[in-house]
């Protein structure tokens, strides 16, 4: 109600709209995901499940308020994998697992609307196909809006379980080949998804060894990366490679070896802000004398000395208005600006949504 | 609320307020004009015998840090610069309570008192304020009472160095288009049920001969229906702004300024008295206090403090502390 004094916003001069794009550094070093908080593999970030499907890990132990949820893991394979059986160890879960992910990102495909399988190409042929995967499904907190195309990278090791890492164990993984600009990206139910390779020269023709889907946040990796006899030491004689872990294991215990196993994630996030830019013009014979109390002294303006002198006020808000008055956005300036009968202001005010 | 960081750049922190958001919400999001505000200021710190020159005079207004933003319903610009098309205004209305003349409504103890009408609480109040030949009748304003005494609010150019001649009321009020049209009344609404303001026939100045003044102020009832956007449960009325005629004569014998408390030319005036809602006991409760007692008063009594807030059509603002009570 005080305001006496409102200047139009011309809808079709005044007002913009813009996109624009926000990208964030992500990355999640290896020891959070297994050995900072607590040992192997029982660490305080990490969360089982009493049904067994899946892990989450967290960037605090997660039984602190001030812990977030930043990815789950779990794995999966194909109903037709040679794994699958009903003497595998949570069988129909691993199967599940891998439909329900399999349906949700990829669709089904011909007449009896069959389940397509993850392949490592972008054809979605049903050749090639990575039957035995391991998925990292990370969370919308990371992700935003999608992961960043071709940004993606994830090291992993492969050699003997003491010293994954070690040597030519270390691997380096990412979406080499997709761009920004939709190069190397194919699109699916899941949105759009590019290729995981183990080469940075790779192109999009490339086999690849999992894939990635940029909105929906989930990486899929071929159990077949892991070629090291070590993969899972929760059976020491004889140690489980990693099909054996995917047949004989829990899926925790999979994935708590896979845990073992990573060395670092990192990745852009996305986040797409809408905004609306409001050009607020004081022109030079307006908004020139202020109703604040401290203005004048004895009705006398303070900043003047003679009638003369230009009238002067201090602008540190913005009120963005409805026709009915009703101050709808408010936005404030982080010094005072001058305005006077010598100068103009346009104040650009964005809003983000 | 923090402040900004001012130490770059001049950054904007812009926010939807609650409004804005429940109208995003509804889908009738619509902006349509702006206004500015400059609430931090403090214009007491223009400097204009800083020793460095005029380019330092505001220096430290422009030091001001500015608080972040925030989205409540007075989030918005208390006050608000203004336009007027000269440039050359040198001085501007003030508001001042008048409480000179017999039927100006005064301040007990800096507390405006409203009596409930019971029939008792306000004669319970005069006698302890001094009873009605002492001035106690004028410290205590009858709820509802569209008679007798009121508040009486002045606006013009509170200055000795302008004469209040009717020569520069027309020259410095008139001529810059300074006096006000209407005065609109924020009034807590649930407590009060109307705003009673000058009726047809008030009257304000000084010409009964000698300067001696003619003042009366029938009032009239005015309902708050239009919802104050910067103050929950508050509405606002409107009501009359009277000609403010009290001039300085050269030949008059009593001074003007023994009926206005403008010193300079004077612009508008207003009168208020307020009609109440009956308010149960649990108004009290939740809002004010009960089993207080006053000072030379008997019994104990339940009050409710509120401010009612006057803006009048040229942009001055005035908040006036109201207390309103009953004997219990």
């Amino acid at each position: 109600m005080p305001v006496r004094n409102f200047e139009p916003i011309n809808p079709s001069t005044d007002v913009t709209t813009t996109k624009t794009l926000l990208h964030e550094v992500i990355p999640i070093t290896g020891t959070i995901v297994s050995g900072t908080y607590g040992n192997f593999p029982n660490e305080n970030n990490i969360k089982d499940y009493t049904h067994g499907m899946f892990q989450s890990v967290y960037d605090y132990p997660y039984l602190s308020s001030s812990s977030n949820h930043i990815f789950d893991m779990t794995i999966g394979y194909s109903p037709k994998s040679d794994l699958s059986a009903s003497a595998a160890v949570q069988n129909a879960k691993k199967i599940n697992i891998y439909n329900e992910f399999a349906q949700v990102l990829l669709g089904f495909t011909g007449s009896h609307n069959d389940i397509r399988t993850f392949e490592p190409d972008l054809k979605l042929d049903q050749s090639g196909s990575m039957k035995e995967v391991f998925f990292i499904s990370l969370s919308r907190l990371l992700v935003k809006d999608e992961i960043k195309k071709g940004s993606f990278r994830i090291t992993i090791g492969n050699d003997e379980w003491a010293a994954p890492f070690a040597g030519t164990g270390s691997v380096d993984l990412g979406d080499y080949a997709s761009k920004v600009d939709g190069t190397g990206v194919s699109n699916a139910d899941g949105g759009d998804f590019g290729i995981i390779h183990t080469s940075s020269t790779a192109t999009a023709a490339d086999p690849g060894v999992g894939a990635i889907f940029y909105q929906a946040g989930v990486i899929v990796l071929t159990a077949s990366l892991f070629t090291n006899n070590e993969f899972n030491m929760a059976h020491a004689h004889p140690t489980w490679h990693v099909r054996d872990s995917f047949y004989s294991a829990s899926i925790s215990g999979s994935v708590n070896s896979f845990r073992h196993r990573i060395k670092n994630i990192q990745f852009n996030n996305t986040t797409e802000i809408n905004s609306t830019i409001y050009f607020c013009r004081a022109p030079a014979n307006k908004f020139n004398y202020s109703s604040n109390p401290t203005y004048t002294t004895g009705s006398k303006i303070r900043i003047k000395s003679l009638a003369q002198d230009n009238p002067v006020a201090y602008v540190t808000t913005v009120g963005l208005y409805s026709p009915g008055n009703v101050l709808l956005a408010t936005a404030k300036l982080s010094e005072p600006l001058k305005k006077s009968v010598d100068n103009e202001l346009t104040i650009r005010v964005r809003l983000d949504y | 609320m923090a402040f900004l960081d001012n130490s770059g750049d001049i950054i904007l922190d812009a926010v939807l307020t609650e409004a804005g958001r429940r109208r995003m919400a509804n889908g009738n999001f619509r902006i349509t004009k702006f206004a500015l505000g400059d609430d931090e200021i403090n214009y007491g710190l223009y400097n204009k015998s800083h020793a460095s020159g005029s380019a330092y005079y505001d220096l430290e207004i422009l030091q001001t840090p500015v608080l972040q933003a925030s989205t409540g319903i007075n989030a918005g610009i208390n006050y608000g610069l203004l336009s007027f098309a000269n440039p050359n205004l040198l001085y501007m209305p003030s508001m001042r309570r008048n409480t000179k003349v017999t039927l100006a409504h005064a301040p007990q103890d800096k507390i405006n008192y409203l009596a409930v009408n019971d029939g008792v609480t306000a004669d319970a109040l005069i006698a302890a304020f001094g009873g009605s030949d002492g001035g106690g009748d004028r410290k205590v304003l009858k709820a509802g009472s569209t008679q007798g005494f009121c508040m009486i609010l002045e606006t013009g150019l509170d200055t000795d160095e302008i004469a209040a001649t009717g020569q520069n009321k027309t020259n410095y009020i008139q001529a810059y288009g300074l006096a006000e049209t209407k005065f609109d009344i924020s009034v807590d609404t649930r407590f009060f049920s109307a705003v009673l303001g000058p009726a047809p026939g008030s009257i304000f100045n000084n010409s009964a001969g000698s300067g001696e003044s003619t003042v009366n102020f029938p009032l009239s009832p005015s309902t708050p229906g239009t919802a104050d956007p910067d103050r929950k449960n508050y509405a606002t009325a409107g009501v009359k702004a009277v000609n403010n005629n009290v001039l300085k004569r050269s030949s008059d014998t009593k001074p003007d300024t023994a009926t206005s408390a403008i010193k300079g030319p004077r612009a508008s005036v207003t009168a208020l008295n307020f009609s109440l809602k009956d308010l149960p006991q649990a108004a009290f409760n939740q809002a004010g206090k009960t089993g207080a007692t006053i000072s030379g008063a008997s019994g104990t009594y339940k009050y409710i403090d509120t401010i009612v807030k006057v803006v009048s059509s040229t942009g001055i603002v005035e908040q006036l502390p109201i207390r309103i009570i009953q004997k219990e």
